[in-house]
């Protein structure tokens, strides 16, 4: 396979830099950053054992919120018959769970976490952990990208699906406007059986494990949402095993935001880093190519002045070669002429001889008379 | 692209090798794990379905069992050598293939390896509940004619099954007055010397239950779920009173703890006169106290702690609130039955009252008693002693009504009858002799819903207590939840199906 | 008479043309429905899944796989390899109308899309790795239309403007990596806040380095795949460097495309063992993992490799669009089947025929707008006027 040096140097480069930030990421995620609350933030204890499944809670939270009523009324017993789950305009709901033969029943709304992964999500800031614990929405920023619902893993946020230009995600509010007026949330106040209680959510941990110290038989020995997720308001007492109730166990206790911490956090490096890399992939890709036009150039110069003195030679050669050969044909032509001059000569010669000698007779009488 | 789809499903096709359960979905699924006898082990252990097999062999236990002087001994196809695998690939295969060429349905052959060492093998599941050998199914063998004693000269049956051991000489024997539980010895998993409780109790029992069975004697069952499901056991008769069993036991103790030293020594504590006849009927078996040996508590269970008692100290064994073996926890655990639960449901198990103390440590002369035969007559004088009736209020200074109106707002106030509730709790607890002792007189029961106040028969109002909202610093309810928490708390605890606690308008109409 | 009235007809009433438009047609009726009835009347999206193929296909697999663009600039400009420069625009034509597409499919999704401009502009939720996305993307959008107007410029003829353009390109295909890096891998760092919803085969800590790397090779897949199709349907707009080129950029892609998933298969088989989910390999789940990951990755890179050794084109092409199916498998599997793995079946979310026929509408307007492009300005061809380009 031939691939070039620059390249192979090019992509090992970037898959380090991944590697690294990918581990960095991990590294960062095992942080010891850890966000107990806000000081003095409320919360609420849901005692599962004290839940009847009457629903006030839930018709409280329809009137306090001037939500939807719905098709059933909530002294209808039967919908407990079926699970449901929080949806548009219904922003808790009780559910009965069988268990060994007993009915358990257990509501279910927003936990309102310390560190919640819908606010976290959101890419507008729609969501906010508010300093009293309750985590709201705002409907005026909300984009509708559902991301929010993606995030919890409490599976809570539900969508106006059916509002075709003004949808909202909908959740319990922690009733915020009455607990800033030192009120109680609907559902706490309306429920009979004392199974929701509202206060600085450090006291009803205290409270939960006093719960469970005094009546180790009845209560499983866990408050569920004092870790979990980081972390959440609402907390939980049940007799039975959560997971029984309907409720996670295997959530985990880091918070949602940690969870992402690691590829945010490698961002800024890889905007940092790479304009450097790619670069200097193309200075080093331009350099090799100016040298190999460089070498391109000095082979051609060198090959053409190897010419040059090739062709001078043979010039030469030739030059030579063409003078010896015009001597040798002059030497020639000369011996040839005198030769041939020579034998005319000697032609020439013998005629003469005999001219000579007849012309001297001619002559000497000529002479001789001439002398006259 | 083929190769990688086929391979890609070959995990999941590999898994319909397995076959299912039977239908029979109980006890009966015994684990086959040669895991100690073998060197190197491979496959995972064999789900074997006994019940499956019982079926299979038409109840011929001697197809798989060998008899050892009549009686069946409970190993495969062995006595007591050790199993091997080709023992068990051997028989069990064989008698598979046999059953295939009969034409009939067969467990897995021989290149079906993981058909019997499960693909994906969990523990054994089972419904497996064990059966409590209480004093009426002890009875119903004591007094069984086809048991007949083995020592001489007894002419009761108890040697039968109860012998002692000789360690050294690795013989039982039987003495009279020495019978005890068989777990004190064999234990759930088997040493050196002892078989375990599994194995002594299938040896012992199923044993001769099939073998008076095959003289068609009426005995007890054969099969695993017959002792092992819960359904079976409710089938067993139960006798209602059970005549004592005579084993020396003392009709009272006195259980004093230390003593001071010196010229006039006295119990550093008022000692407790306990009556043991009245406890034995109250127990399903001697084991439940007596969880270890037919001794004394405190012989294992020293005030320091000893290795013996496992280093539980005697005031741990005495006055655990969690175990069931402690005085304390046994009494804890009897005011979870519905008769008691309505009131006791609400009370923290944790908070034993200091007035509680006496009922039990009755003895107010802490002079130590020198000498010990004296002390079962001081306890007795004290037990005796004991009022046995139960003094109650007069009826007319109950409230019959009371309304309860300071919440009144969606609804009416609620017309409570007061009277006609106390009088059906109290019904329902007159003849509990633990009860009484603990309640004194009808007085202390108000104490259920007037709790955390002292005696009186104008208890303070709830509302002195129970503010409007409940308390997150000390999960105290509000009042509208301290009065439905009562209430319906106790309905649900006493079962009492006539209230529903959702029929709100059932105590309190609508307005 | 009759038949001069059909001549003109029958010129524009070609199959193509008839098909899409009859999916626009459609695709106009849903936009309706879906703007006055509400998004439940036009998809299957329920509370449990919020997200279905229109994030799923549209928005994951159309940023996958225009990932051509990058690939194919950075492998002319950066790493100088002057034999891609052909491809080059054609790259970024369908890496631009993948991304305009990707935001027009997001105004069908997003329950405001008017408020798409809010993360941005009004509050920045920069905890968010969705923000990162959206600032990305629409970063790159702006550099991807940059990128392409030299060619829109040649055919109006706008001399000057086009020469000042044509100098930012080393410059913008340095900032089109840096952007692509970040949105490609984001969007695999999307899913790592959900680990309970995601099955653990798929869910890893590695999310946005198994984007990042599939992009490279789903981009370069879908450049020898669609020039597959234009070479089929558009040969006569394309000049002669081009159909000499054209082999060459299929082998080379071939061969580097080859190299990556090779080295995708190591690290996603690193990630298992990381987390140590060997045990799941063996479930139905697992089956389904190896069958994405064996079938649509492991072989078509080994036919990639083939092909390239062979140079037999034929092999490469199929290999490209096995490879586009893989990276369309993987996407969806994240983003819709093996989320929410945990719901019982009765929860679980299948697309409406409404949903498939938008994202189908979504597809069938880049398709048309490519041929358009294609057909009228300088993509397959150089403009005689610049030549020296």
């Amino acid at each position: 396979m031939a691939i070039s040096r620059r390249k192979f140097l090019g992509s090992i480069g970037a898959a380090a830099v991944g590697g690294v930030t990918g581990a960095l990421g991990k590294a960062y995620g095992a942080s010891n950053k850890h966000f107990k609350g806000y000081p003095d933030s409320y919360g609420v204890l849901h005692d599962v054992t004290k839940c009847i499944g009457c629903r006030k809670c839930e018709d409280a939270c329809n009137v306090v919120n001037a939500l939807p009523k719905p098709e059933k009324s909530f002294e209808d017993l039967s919908v407990l018959e079926e699970k449901r789950r929080t949806d548009a305009g219904v922003y808790t709901v009780v559910n009965q769970f069988d268990v060994e033969g007993k009915k358990v029943f257990a509501k279910k709304q927003c936990n309102h976490c310390l560190e919640p992964a819908c606010a976290s999500a959101c890419f507008v800031k729609a969501f906010t952990k508010t300093k009293q614990g309750a985590v709201v929405y705002n409907e005026k920023l909300c984009v509708g990208c559902r991301y929010c619902m993606v995030a919890c893993p409490f599976e809570v946020p539900a969508y106006e699906y059916d509002d075709a230009l003004t949808p909202s995600v909908t959740k319990c509010t922690m009733c915020y406007p009455l607990i800033l007026e030192g009120k109680l949330p609907g559902c706490v106040e309306a429920c009979p059986k004392g199974a929701l209680i509202f206060g600085k959510r450090d006291d009803l941990i205290k409270a939960a494990w006093q719960r469970i110290y005094k009546y180790p038989d009845q209560y499983t020995a866990h408050v569920y949402g004092e870790h979990e997720m980081g972390g959440t308001s609402w907390l939980y007492l049940s007799g039975v095993s959560f997971s029984d109730v309907g409720m996670r166990e295997d959530l985990g206790i880091k918070s949602a935001p940690e969870l992402t911490a690691g590829p945010l956090a490698a961002v800024p490096i890889i905007v940092g880093l790479w304009p450097v890399l790619l670069t200097g992939v193309y200075a080093i890709t331009k350099r090799k190519e100016k040298i190999a036009e460089q070498e391109k150039e000095s082979a051609v110069a060198r090959t053409l002045e190897q010419a040059q003195e090739d062709t001078a030679q043979k010039l030469e050669k030739l030059k030579a070669k063409m003078t010896q050969e015009k001597t040798s044909a002059i030497n020639f032509e000369v011996k040839k002429a005198l030769e041939e001059a020579a034998k005319k000569a000697e032609e020439e010669a013998g005629a003469q001889t005999e001219a000579d000698a007849s012309e001297e007779e001619n002559a000497s009488d000529e002479s001789m008379k001439e002398d006259e | 692209m083929i190769v990688a789809v086929i391979l890609g499903l070959l995990p999941v096709l590999g898994q319909t090798g397995t076959k299912k359960a039977g239908n029979v979905a109980g006890p009966d699924v015994i684990a086959i794990d040669l895991s100690k006898e073998m060197a190197s082990n491979e496959m995972k252990p064999v789900k074997f379905f006994h019940a499956k097999h019982n079926q299979a062999v038409e109840g011929r236990c001697e197809q798989c069992h060998v008899r050892d002087k009549e009686t069946l001994v409970f190993k495969f196809k062995r006595t007591d050598q050790p199993p091997t695998k080709e023992l068990y690939h051997e028989n069990c295969i064989s008698c598979h293939a046999e059953k295939k060429a009969a034409g009939r349905e067969s467990g897995p052959l021989a290149a079906e390896c993981r058909s019997c060492h499960g693909a994906l093998a969990e523990p054994p599941d089972t419904a497996w509940t064990k059966i409590p050998f209480s004093k009426s199914l002890h009875y119903i063998h004591e007094s069984s004619e086809f048991i007949v004693s083995t020592a001489k000269g007894q002419t009761d049956n108890c040697s039968a099954c109860h012998h002692n051991a000789n360690e050294k000489s690795r013989q039982i024997y039987y003495t009279k007055g020495e019978e005890s539980a068989c777990v004190y010895c064999h234990k759930e998993t088997k040493t050196q010397d002892v078989r375990s409780i599994r194995d002594a109790s299938h040896d012992s029992c199923v044993a001769c239950h099939e073998k008076l069975g095959s003289k068609k004697i009426k005995a007890g069952p054969v099969t695993c779920y017959g002792c092992h499901d819960v359904r079976e056991q409710a089938k067993i008769e139960v006798v209602k009173t059970v005549p004592r069993l005579k084993r020396n036991q003392p009709d009272v103790a006195l259980m004093t703890g230390l003593s001071s030293s010196g010229k006039n020594p006295k119990y550093l504590m008022n000692p407790v006169a306990f009556n043991h006849v009245g406890h034995e009927t109250r127990a399903e078996s001697c084991k439940v106290c007596h969880h270890e040996s037919l001794k004394k508590c405190s012989d294992c269970h020293t005030p320091a702690g000893d290795v013996k008692g496992d280093f539980i100290r005697l005031e741990q064994a005495m006055h655990s609130v969690q175990s069931g073996q402690s005085c304390v926890g046994c009494h804890n655990q009897k005011t979870t039955a519905s008769d008691c639960a309505g009131c006791h449901a609400m009370m923290p198990s944790t908070n034993l009252l200091d007035t509680s103390c006496a009922v039990c440590h009755n003895t107010p002369d802490n002079q130590v008693v020198a000498d010990e035969k004296m002390k079962p007559v001081l306890a007795q004088k004290m037990v005796s002693s004991r009022a046995k009736t139960h003094e109650t209020i007069d009826a007319e200074k109950i409230p019959e009504i009371v309304q309860i109106s300071i919440l009144a707002d969606e609804y009416k106030p609620s017309e409570f009858p007061h009277r006609k509730v106390v009088q059906a709790i109290t019904k329902r607890i007159e003849k509990s002799e633990l009860a009484n002792a603990f309640h004194k007189d009808q007085q202390a029961l108000c104490m259920g819903c007037h709790h955390n106040s002292p005696r009186s028969m104008e208890p303070p109002r709830c509302a002195s207590c129970h503010g409007k909202t409940s308390d997150a610093a000390s999960g105290r309810p509000g009042l509208k939840a301290a009065y439905h928490g009562q209430c319906i708390t106790c309905h649900q605890e006493m079962g009492i199906k006539e209230v529903l606690a959702t029929d709100c308008i059932k105590c309190h109409a609508k307005k | 008479m009759g038949a001069q009235m059909t001549q003109p007809a029958n010129r524009k009433l070609t199959p193509f043309n008839v098909i899409t438009g009859m999916i626009i047609v459609a695709g106009i009726i849903f936009t309706v429905l879906r703007f006055t009835k509400g998004i439940g009347a036009v998809t299957n999206l329920d509370n449990n899944t919020p997200w279905g193929i229109w994030i799923g296909f549209d928005l994951l697999c159309g940023v996958a796989l225009a990932a051509g663009g990058y690939t194919t600039s950075a492998a002319c400009y950066i790493f100088g390899l002057k034999q891609y420069h052909s491809a080059v625009r054609p790259a970024i034509l369908t890496a631009f109308l993948g991304y305009a597409l990707v935001v027009f499919a997001l105004h069908y999704d997003v329950g405001r899309p008017w408020r798409l401009p809010y993360p941005i502009f009004i509050s920045q939720g920069t905890s968010s790795l969705l923000f990162e996305v959206g600032l990305c993307v629409f970063l790159y959008l702006t550099v991807l239309f940059i990128e392409f107007t030299p060619a829109a410029f040649e055919w109006l003829g706008f001399k000057k403007i086009r020469s000042v353009v044509v100098k930012l390109t080393l410059l913008l295909t340095i900032f089109g990596v840096v952007l692509s890096t970040l949105h490609q891998s984001s969007l695999g760092a999307l899913f790592m806040i959900a680990p309970s919803k995601l099955h653990p085969l798929w869910y890893s800590g590695y999310l946005p380095v198994y984007f990042f790397i599939s992009s490279m090779f789903a981009g370069m897949s879908m450049v020898i795949f669609e020039g597959t199709l234009a070479h089929r349907w558009l040969h006569d707009k394309m000049d002669e460097t081009h159909l000499k080129e054209a082999s060459g950029v299929a082998l080379g892609f071939a061969k580097a495309a080859s190299f990556i998933m090779m080295g995708y298969l190591a690290i996603k088989l690193i990630g298992i063992s990381i987390d140590d989910n060997w045990q799941y390999l063996v479930t139905g789940w697992g089956a389904w993992f190896l069958f994405e990951l064996l079938g649509f990755v492991a072989a078509p890179a080994i036919l990639f490799a083939m092909g390239a050794r062979e140079k037999n084109l034929t092999m490469v092409r199929w290999a490209a669009g096995w490879t586009v199916l893989g990276i369309i498998l993987n996407r969806l599997n994240i983003s819709i089947i093996a989320f929410n793995y945990h719901l019982p079946s009765a929860d679980r979310y299948f697309p409406s025929l409404m949903e498939i026929g938008t994202s189908v509408f979504i597809v069938t307007i880049g398709v048309v707008v490519y041929r358009f492009v294609t057909t009228r300005m300088p993509i397959l061809h150089e403009h005689p006027d610049y030549k020296e380009h």
